[in-house]
């Protein structure tokens, strides 16, 4: 059960939105990562058959989303744009919607409720669309997509304009989803809250694949980027004159006066080095941490 | 990696749902939509009062044809249609009238049915869902299709049983005749109003904008139709849509003049010399009001 893209490139006219794309997406949740004009409306698009690819072929549970329309029963879509039939209500959109897959009214509606609810939205889901904030509409557009059960899901941006409580309940529900055993992609530029939910990402730039997989294991194959580390220790200085004799340590800086940097090309060994040294001298680590290990750094080094 | 067992909860495939017909969810929120808007409300209400005046003008020439007519009278016969007119012209006169109504309540509530969806994004979400081009466009076709069928051919019927259950014995036969020619002439107004309202809608921009240009375009081409071919330029009669919708009532119902009550109530276009044209016309104006659709969709969806 996976989404298998081969060999894509899309073209729109002259600019090459997307340029060979090789990638599988299995189980679980994947963050989409990228700059605006990247190519992840593009991909997203063409995962769900808007597009369709001018070179390679996209699969879906096995299935061309362009050409077989039978895959979209297995695929829920939370689309970017927020304008939608405004006069309608989140309830009767959702229904509406979820009746296109083929269920009863009855039906429709029960798996619209129990969506709505998922999304936090059963208490407003009687509000016209227009009267609602831009966080309530962006759960209604996700209820949309998870109401007819898909085992695919793909969210774009769905996380704009939701206030932080809301974003909380988006994160903890994106994460549901992907542990229920579905394929989730969440397309998104707010590289914290891709960490919160997943640690599994694509970056894309360019219309090219820059990277793909677990965020630690990828920052560890960014072998001509050192690691900075950090360490809250009382005697900082100490520690640094006995670490920066290590082979993979390349520079130690001692950080207001209680903290020290190091810069490492293997983080690993420096972990195993570490406790060790400290307890020669009698020191107590306080703190300590990578503040590029993280997929903000990740994305530094490879998008920016 | 770890081991992990993920729990498949899913409820029954989708291909062993029951097979439902999704055009008409389609429809039913287009319709849905446009009832929630006052000018929809109010295009109905006009539909309404025009069907309630043609009704009550029906009833009158009826009722005075039973009491007050003789059918061995030709004289007072045709004084009386003099002043009331006939069932046929009248039955023509509302077809052409409520073309008009009609075209107005469509413009409300049909003419953002694809331009809308296309400017908001919602056609996305209707073909990321196991629809085909054609469901969606027969869903498009079935909310326009009903409003003239509801404002139009239904308002006929209902007074077509009216005129039938109230006449008296010697006009009743000839009366029941008419069922066929009229609904003939609502059917093809009906189809006309309908695929010219969608195809414009696939081409425009935003649901107002195509309201606006559909009926002022309907408007003009009557005028300029009407105008030119009152300074003797035949052809351009056909040009005109509510002409020749009248033109093809007239001759399906073999209408005469309009009797001095009803052209106080209706104005009634002049009608072309050719109904088979006039029906060419029509043809044409759907055919391409419905190319327009189909290709606008087709474009949209192909990617």
């Amino acid at each position: 059960m996976s989404i298998e893209i081969h060999g894509v490139t899309k073209m729109f006219g002259t600019v090459r939105a997307l340029d060979e794309i090789d990638l599988e997406l299995g189980l679980g949740v994947t963050g989409l990562l990228g700059p605006n004009g990247s190519g992840k409306s593009t991909l997203l698009k063409l995962v769900s058959g808007q597009l369709r690819p001018d070179t390679g072929y996209v699969r879906v549970l096995g299935l061309d989303p362009f050409a077989e329309p039978q895959v979209f029963a297995r695929l829920g879509l939370c689309p970017e744009q927020d304008k939608f039939y405004e006069e309608l209500s989140g309830e009767v959109f959702v229904t509406a919607l979820t009746r296109l897959h083929g269920f009863g009214a009855r039906e429709a509606t029960e798996r619209a409720h129990h969506a709505l609810a998922r999304v936090g939205m059963i208490e407003h889901m009687r509000k016209p669309m227009r009267a609602m904030s831009r966080g309530m509409r962006q759960r209604v557009k996700i209820a949309q997509a998870i109401a007819h059960d898909p085992p695919v899901v793909l969210l774009d941006e769905p996380l704009t304009g939701t206030d932080p409580v809301g974003r909380a309940d988006l994160i903890a529900l994106t994460r549901t989803l992907g542990q229920e055993g579905r394929i989730v992609v969440v397309s998104s530029h707010v590289l914290h809250e891709v960490e919160a939910m997943t640690h599994q990402v694509v970056l894309v730039r360019y219309g090219r694949l820059r990277a793909q997989g677990d965020i630690g294991r990828l920052r560890a194959l960014l072998e001509d980027r050192p690691y900075r580390f950090r360490i809250r220790v009382a005697r900082p200085r100490e520690l640094a004159a006995a670490l920066v004799v290590l082979p993979h340590v390349r520079a130690a800086e001692v950080v207001k006066g209680d903290s020290l940097e190091l810069t490492t090309t293997d983080l690993v060994a420096l972990c195993r080095a570490l406790p060790g040294e400290a307890a020669r001298l009698g020191l107590v680590i306080e703190e300590l941490g990578s503040p590029d290990a993280d997929l903000e750094s990740l994305y530094r080094y490879l998008i920016d | 990696m770890k081991d992990q067992v993920h729990s498949i909860g899913y409820r029954r495939l989708p291909g062993e749902r029951p097979h439902r017909w999704v055009p008409w969810p389609i429809a039913r929120t287009a319709l849905a939509l446009a009832w929630r808007k006052r000018s929809t409300k109010l295009g109905v209400a006009l539909c309404l009062g025009s069907t309630f005046i043609h009704g009550m003008v029906l009833t009158t020439q009826v009722l005075l044809d039973r009491y007050v007519g003789n059918p061995q009278d030709d004289f007072r016969r045709a004084a009386l249609e003099s002043v009331v007119g006939n069932v046929h012209t009248t039955f023509a006169v509302f077809i052409s009238v409520q073309t008009v109504m009609c075209a107005f309540l469509l413009a409300m509530v049909a003419a953002g049915l694809v331009a809308e969806d296309r400017r908001t994004g919602a056609m996305e979400l209707y073909f990321s869902r196991p629809l085909r081009r054609r469901d969606y466009v027969l869903g498009k076709l079935l909310a326009a299709g009903l409003v003239p069928a509801t404002t139009l051919v239904a308002p006929f019927l209902l007074l077509w049983i009216l005129v039938v259950g109230m006449a008296p014995p010697h006009t009743a036969g000839p009366l029941l005749g008419l069922l066929l020619p009229g609904l003939l002439g609502t059917v093809v107004s009906a189809v006309m109003l309908t695929t010219t309202i969608l195809g414009l809608s696939a081409v425009g921009e935003r649901g107002r904008t195509v309201a606006v240009i559909y009926v002022v375009g309907m408007l003009v081409l009557s005028s300029v139709g009407n105008g030119l071919s009152d300074d003797g330029q035949v052809w351009a009669g056909y040009v005109s849509p509510l002409r020749n919708v009248q033109t093809i009532s007239d001759a399906v119902l073999d209408a005469g003049a309009t009797g001095m009550l009803l052209s106080m109530l209706a104005s009634r276009p002049e009608t072309n010399p050719s109904a088979l044209i006039s029906a060419a016309c029509l043809l044409f104006l759907s055919v391409a009001g419905l190319g327009l659709l189909l290709w606008r969709v087709r474009r949209e969806v192909a990617g």
